[in-house]
């Protein structure tokens, strides 16, 4: 466009006599300066697409997970007499019973079969083993009432946080209409309300959404962090400084650069084969273990601890090395003693965006058989865990509503924590940047 | 060596290099560089590893059951009984979302990194970088969250007005760019100043009806069109293209600060706007560089199996017509993700071994591309460095 104004510019100016070179500049300028505009502004829309994009994903996971935080409880009056508690063996009491009793007792008129069973599932099945809790912890001498907060089924907590809506044909929703005239009741007394939802962070994975918890997932997690840490960054580190300080420049050391890029290239997934074909098929580790998990992870994570590493190593002038040298120390104490010191917050930086990766990696996992529905919380390396990953990817699945909030929840925490792994990466790196 | 504070008497004997010293320091020499060898090598032999162990479980595969069917039929039935493994639709399916992110991301990646690398003041930057960080940060599994729970019910409910929208906010500045371009061509032949102008208007108030229409017509049958499942391939192609940015803004930019200030300064003093200096002699220069940068983000998108699994709707089937991005596909990573669970359990049959076949594919893929993308990297530095 340019040219071909330029052009008969020229053409123009030639034929009213002499050419100046400023007259052929000043007509293509404005076109000129137009289209730098425009190209400026196709720069910004890329940015802000990607930063729009950005924000309606955090903005909707927000929207829709903000809400688990909270839980429905109902309060429930539990008379508790002296036959009810098993006197040779606490544990052993009929808990759902007693709930059920105190149930009926608090709506006595409702006796029809069908109608306690409707009435019974407003309340969790989680409502036993809170009394259980409680009776064991102090129990009880005689007649009293206990006094509970029981957590509410999920589709109670969906219709009291507006999921679900009230004024449709009854068979359009999961709640009858008589189970609405029933937390109607305890509406107006005033016995069911929203609280902190201490469960989500303290409970394993449930089928039932108002018991499912993260607390299971985040010490899976935990686990098969510091098994992925213990294993990367000693070798990671000594890869970084053999290649940086050691390493002659021949074909063998060209191999192993080009195999680290080649490990960083490789698709997650296939890490997960052969996870599953050599840690589970052939030396029969244990299965949806943490410990598996670490080491398929750790193998992940090397590539980016590894060029980190040299970048910081690089940034440490010879001139340190050289000092050293002259005064007599030998090549082991000049790394031991100097370079590595100066390089080590890089180096630590590097290894926490790699850890903050492997914090957010599925798919490997799915195939060493982390996918399992696990209840209990893990207690080692080498009990059947859940990952946090894992278990948004499974709550993900389901189709209740309450689990929909409760994935979001889950990734909310997660995006916590990797942000603030990241963003404690940048201020180190900030912090410790030495120019030298 | 480490003994030199000891007591005065012993000073200057600390500083003579024994024998015995040196041969004890050259052991110390000898096992500690050997050690860090073998950790070094470490990485290289689990490549190897990883290569050697997704083949071995491979080959039964092929050996029963040849290449002829994996590579050409679409019959994909792992759990009959005989089972079909006709993978083509899966390699398509594969294919087809990896170019779909492409056709997104690089152009998006490629401003965006020019961007940032040229254009925005610094302290625009400052807040824009953060921005494409944030991208990568986030788990693809909460992007497969994304694309299958809100996403795709929204593709799902207004499909019609929001591929529409789409179309006029990235076609509508195009075409009318294009018309403007085309006006100035075909009047810059005629000679009067007065009468071209007056042609120029014509021409552009022509071409304006028309592209305007032609907008129109295409805004108005792509808002008419139902997407009757939301987890189809045009879904699973923007999220990716979303996940491969970071990968692309990142290298593009390392590669376009690898273009000297002397290439752009030489361009400056010439007399050529920033925007001129950007497209005739930097990109240029740092093409190559930008070539690697779409290769290794196009890596990701294929090796990505998270939101494929959960958002691209899984069947293995080639869309009618071929480009029709709005069908449901089922892709190589999801394929070994979903069947490992129900394959594990007959360990050594053909169905176990076909997902290492697909791992095999995935692997050699990228390791040629992740080859190919670093010759690129390797030649630019020479040639920037030995102009």
């Amino acid at each position: 466009m340019s040219k071909s104004t330029t052009g008969s510019a020229a053409r123009s100016s030639a034929s009213s006599g002499r050419v100046k070179t400023i007259d052929i500049v000043n007509k293509g300028l404005k076109s000129r300066y137009r289209k730098e505009k425009r190209f400026r502004v196709y720069g910004l829309l890329s940015i802000i697409a990607s930063a729009v994009f950005l924000a309606f994903l955090l903005s909707s996971i927000v929207f829709n997970g903000y809400s688990a935080f909270l839980q429905t409880y109902i309060k429930l009056d539990v008379p508790v007499k002296t036959g009810m508690i098993n006197e040779q063996n606490p544990r052993r009491s009929d808990f759902q019973g007693i709930i059920k009793a105190a149930i009926r007792d608090y709506f006595p008129d409702v006796t029809e079969r069908k109608d306690t069973r409707e009435l019974y599932s407003i309340f969790s099945s989680g409502a036993a083993f809170q009394l259980r809790e409680k009776v064991l912890k102090n129990p009880p001498e005689g007649d009293t009432t206990i006094s509970l907060w029981v957590p509410a089924d999920d589709d109670v907590d969906m219709l009291m946080k507006g999921h679900m809506k009230r004024d449709v044909p009854e068979s359009e929703r999961r709640l009858s209409d008589k189970q609405l005239r029933w937390i109607e009741k305890l509406e107006t007394d005033k016995r069911i309300e929203k609280r902190f939802n201490t469960t989500f962070f303290t409970a394993g994975d449930s089928r039932e959404p108002e018991l499912a918890g993260i607390w299971g997932a985040v010490k899976g997690s935990f686990y098969t962090m510091i098994v992925t840490l213990v294993l990367s960054f000693p070798i990671g580190i000594a890869a970084a400084v053999y290649l940086e300080e050691f390493a002659p420049k021949n074909i063998a050391t060209d191999f192993i650069e080009v195999n680290i890029n080649n490990l960083a290239a490789v698709p997650s997934i296939v890490f997960g084969l052969l996870g599953l074909a050599v840690f589970l098929n052939f030396f029969g580790m244990p299965r949806s273990t943490p410990l598996v998990g670490g080491i398929v992870l750790m193998l992940m994570t090397l590539p980016t601890i590894i060029i980190a590493s040299r970048a910081a190593l690089k940034a440490v002038p010879p001139s340190i090395r050289e000092a050293a040298l002259g005064v007599g120390s030998s090549k082991l104490q000049v790394i031991t003693g100097h370079v590595l010191p100066l390089a080590l917050p890089g180096m630590l930086t590097g290894t926490i965006i790699g850890m903050a990766q492997a914090l957010g990696e599925t798919a490997p996992l799915l195939m060493i058989g982390m996918v399992a529905f696990i209840v209990d919380i893990p207690g080692g390396f080498t009990d059947p865990a859940a990952v946090m990953p894992v278990q948004i990817y499974l709550w993900a699945d389901s189709p209740e509503r309450a689990f929909v909030e409760r994935t979001s929840a889950a990734i909310m925490v997660l995006l916590a924590f990797l942000v603030s792994m990241n963003a404690v990466a940048v201020i180190m790196r900030k912090r410790f940047e030495r120019r030298w | 060596m480490a003994d030199t504070v000891s007591g005065s008497g012993t000073k200057s004997n600390a500083f003579v290099l024994t024998p015995e010293k040196l041969r004890r320091q050259r052991i110390a020499k000898f096992l500690g560089e050997g050690f860090l060898l073998v950790v070094a090598s470490f990485v290289a032999i689990v490549v190897l590893f990883i290569f050697y162990f997704v083949a071995v479980d491979a080959i039964p595969f092929f050996r029963q059951r040849g290449f002829a069917e994996f590579f050409t039929s679409t019959n994909w039935y792992p759990a009959d009984e005989p089972g079909e493994f006709g993978a083509l639709a899966i390699i398509y399916g594969s294919g087809m979302v990896t170019i779909g992110s492409a056709l997104v991301a690089v152009p998006l990646g490629i401003s965006a990194a020019i961007c940032l690398s040229d254009v925005l003041p610094f302290s625009v930057r400052q807040y824009a970088k953060p921005v494409i960080e944030m991208l990568a940060a986030i788990p693809s599994v909460a992007f497969g969250f994304f694309a299958l729970v809100i996403f795709a019910p929204l593709l799902q409910n207004y499909g019609g007005p929001i591929l529409m929208w789409a179309w006029w906010l990235i076609a509508g500045p195009f075409v009318l760019l294009a018309v403007i371009v085309a006006s100035d061509l075909l009047t810059s032949g005629s000679g009067d100043e007065s009468r071209r102008k007056s042609l120029r208007i014509v021409i552009t108030a022509v071409l304006g009806t028309v592209a305007v229409l032609f907008l129109y017509w295409v805004g108005k049958t792509l808002n008419a069109i139902q997407i009757l499942s939301g987890t189809n391939a045009l879904n699973v192609s923007l999220i990716l293209s979303f996940m491969a940015l970071p990968t692309i803004v990142s290298v593009s930019e390392d590669s376009l600060q690898a273009v000297g200030r002397e290439l752009r300064e030489g361009s400056y003093a010439l007399g050529a706007t920033r925007a001129e200096t950007l497209v005739r002699t930097v990109l240029p220069a740092a093409s190559s560089g930008i070539l690697a940068a779409v290769i290794l983000g196009i890596m990701r998108a294929i090796g990505e199996t998270m939101v494929v699994w959960m958002a691209s709707g899984n069947s293995s089937h080639i869309p009618e017509p071929w480009f029709n991005y709005l069908d449901s596909i089922r892709t190589l990573t999801a394929t070994i993700a979903g069947d490992m669970g129900e394959a594990d359990q007959v360990t050594g049959s053909a169905r176990y071994h076909v997902l290492f076949a697909m791992g095999l594919l995935l692997l050699v893929f990228s390791f040629i591309s992740n080859l190919v993308s670093e010759r690129i990297v390797v030649r630019q530095r020479k040639i920037l460095a030995g102009e």
